[in-house]
């Protein structure tokens, strides 16, 4: 849930990167960190195991200007996308305003997208949050592998899967050569903001 | 008829049971029977108690220290040193328990520290007499340092309460030394209130009430002797809050030279001995 | 969306100053279990990334919080880890924030828990 302190006129959001396990979410916020981190006060934070896989989150401060004279910090995160991190997820995304579910283009991991959107959904409805109404962007992840003769989904197919009733705004992207990856960001860093906005 | 054991087995075994019974000893048992069994006592579940301190203080807590304390404080009577230390971890005991979170946060480390130091006089059997006093001695003087902050902290605190109170009539606490004049005080008629000043200011102390009395035992009581407070003096509707605060100084001032005389009379008889 | 005002969070600052940072707590942080920095102290001598110390400190609490769960109990009553020089406290500000405290050797976690439990009742009333 934003913070806003009126005292330093200053504005705290929470974005989470959403999605199966291995499907990007963390290489989205290293590639921001790194094409930013010069800009960027903050350090990227991880909590991860031994195999690089993450255990509890990433975590990236923001400061992204002014609006209405309050300055605006995002925070984001990611979540451990393995399904036995389900309790887990449901911590992250605590108090969140804005999410970006990293979709995984890989044929295989169709499925996976699928349990894990509904995964979504239902921590967000614990947490009293509707996925309807929550700002929220689709990213299909992964499309460089194309060039390596890897079976992909169509974009008709994932979003008929994932974003038939949802019809939230989507990229194709890829993390590792960072296409779309800003775009992405701005575009739920625009959502998230907006909404803020109308309750400020 | 033969005897069918060695005589020889029988008169050791005789020798051995001689000896037993005329007290003496074998290698390696003490049997000095002058000391009584009570000073092998072991300061294990005191440790236990100060160990806990460091991780919560509550009233469980330092009832348990006090009440060990006291227990040790009955065995250790006879060694002065030992006592002593135990006197004064009393008192920062009962101050900590009284105060809790208004404690000065110097008294938790103090209690520790003289923990240590009668931990390592009791652990150290062979220690000088010397170097025993002079760990009491250094805990001794942290003491009467932490009791100047005390004194310090109460003066800035009823500083600020007169500051207060000059600012508006408020009701009376059993803690507070400052009464607020009653209505009825403003009518009294100027003879009277000259009266009442001479009779303040030349104040013979009148005996106080049990709550007062309660009040002030239990602010930090100086181990080794019972010191003799004098009683509030007449709190009068007209009282002046600089008066009650001239009459606290003084009272601490006694405190102080009380304790240097005793002090010095303990360091005597040390000496002495 | 949680609005906290500019007169509340002074008089909470002057709270967590006069009980924990005269003390010798060398940072005080009041976050939300969100991750986000309500109140952010320190004794002039210390700097963190207080951000992400919030952030996993939330994380860390929120951990905990569901192992207790699912061992059975309804919450641990005390959350702190213990450093060579410098350690870290966690206390529940009724139900939506944490006060995290960060301590040298120099205070002892007994008197900080009283000093903690006595902040915490006073600026309780006021979140």
């Amino acid at each position: 849930m934003a913070l806003i302190n009126t005292k330093k006129k200053e504005v705290q959001a929470k974005i989470v990167y959403y999605g199966p396990g291995r499907g990007g979410k963390t290489s989205n916020l290293e590639y921001i960190y790194n094409k930013f981190q010069k800009r960027i006060k903050g350090k990227l934070t991880s909590v991860k195991t031994h195999g690089d896989r993450t255990l509890f989150f990433d975590f990236l401060p923001l400061d992204i200007g002014t609006l209405k004279g309050y300055k605006i910090k995002l925070q984001f995160y990611t979540v451990p996308g393995q399904i036995k991190y389900k309790n887990t997820r449901m911590l992250v995304l605590r108090g969140v305003d804005g999410v970006v579910f990293v979709a995984d283009s890989m044929v295989l991991r169709q499925k996976l997208n699928i349990v894990s959107l509904k995964d979504l959904q239902e921590n967000l409805d614990t947490l009293d949050k509707n996925i309807f109404k929550i700002p929220l962007v689709l990213q299909y992840n992964k499309r460089d592998l194309a060039k390596q003769g890897i079976p992909l989904s169509p974009i008709e197919t994932l979003e008929r899967d994932l974003n038939r009733q949802l019809k939230v705004p989507f990229f194709e992207a890829s993390a590792l050569t960072g296409e779309n990856v800003v775009e992405t960001m701005k575009k739920i860093i625009t959502l998230t903001v907006a909404s803020l906005q109308n309750r400020l | 008829m033969t005897n069918n054991y060695d005589v020889n087995s029988v008169s050791k075994s005789s020798r051995r049971l001689g000896k037993l019974l005329n007290g003496k000893n074998q290698p390696g048992i003490s049997m000095d029977l002058n000391k009584p069994l009570l000073q092998t006592y072991s300061f294990t579940h005191l440790k236990t108690i100060i160990h806990s301190i460091e991780w919560e203080i509550t009233d469980q807590i330092m009832s348990g220290l006090i009440a060990e304390n006291n227990k040790l404080k009955e065995i250790y009577r006879n060694d002065k040193i030992l006592y002593s230390f135990l006197k004064l971890q009393g008192s920062i005991g009962k101050y900590i328990s009284s105060k809790k979170a208004t404690a000065l946060p110097d008294s938790i480390k103090l209690l520790h520290s003289v923990y240590g130091g009668l931990e390592k006089v009791a652990q150290s059997p062979k220690m000088s007499d010397a170097e025993k006093k002079s760990i009491l001695s250094a805990e001794v003087n942290k003491f009467k340092a932490l009791k100047g902050q005390i004194i310090l902290a109460k003066k800035g605190m009823s500083e600020r309460m007169n500051i207060k109170s000059s600012e508006k009539t408020r009701p009376v606490t059993p803690t507070e030394e400052i009464r607020t004049p009653s209505p009825e005080a403003a009518e009294i008629p100027e003879k009277t209130v000259a009266r009442e000043d001479r009779k303040i200011s030349s104040a013979i102390p009148v005996q106080k009430s049990a709550a007062e009395d309660n009040a002030i035992k239990k602010d930090f009581e100086l181990p080794g002797h019972a010191l003799k407070k004098s009683p509030l003096p007449e709190m009068g509707p007209m009282i002046h809050p600089n008066e009650m605060i001239a009459f606290v100084l003084e009272e601490i001032k006694k405190i102080i030279k009380a304790e240097f005389t005793v002090l010095k009379e303990e360091l005597k008889m040390w000496k002495k001995e | 969306m949680v609005v906290f005002d500019g007169s509340i969070l002074d008089l909470i600052e002057r709270i967590l100053v006069e009980e924990l940072i005269n003390l010798g707590v060398g940072s005080v942080l009041l976050i939300d279990m969100a991750g986000n920095v309500i109140i952010n102290l320190d004794d002039g001598k210390t700097k963190y990334d207080v951000y992400a110390l919030a952030a996993l400190a939330a994380g860390n609490f929120g951990a905990v919080s569901e192992m207790a769960k699912i061992i059975g109990e309804k919450e641990f009553s005390l959350l702190f880890h213990k450093g060579e020089k410098e350690s870290i406290h966690f206390s529940k500000v009724g139900e939506g924030q944490l006060l995290i405290t960060v301590f040298g050797k120099d205070v002892t976690l007994g008197f900080l828990r009283l000093k903690v439990a006595e902040a915490i009742e006073k600026i309780q009333g006021l979140i």
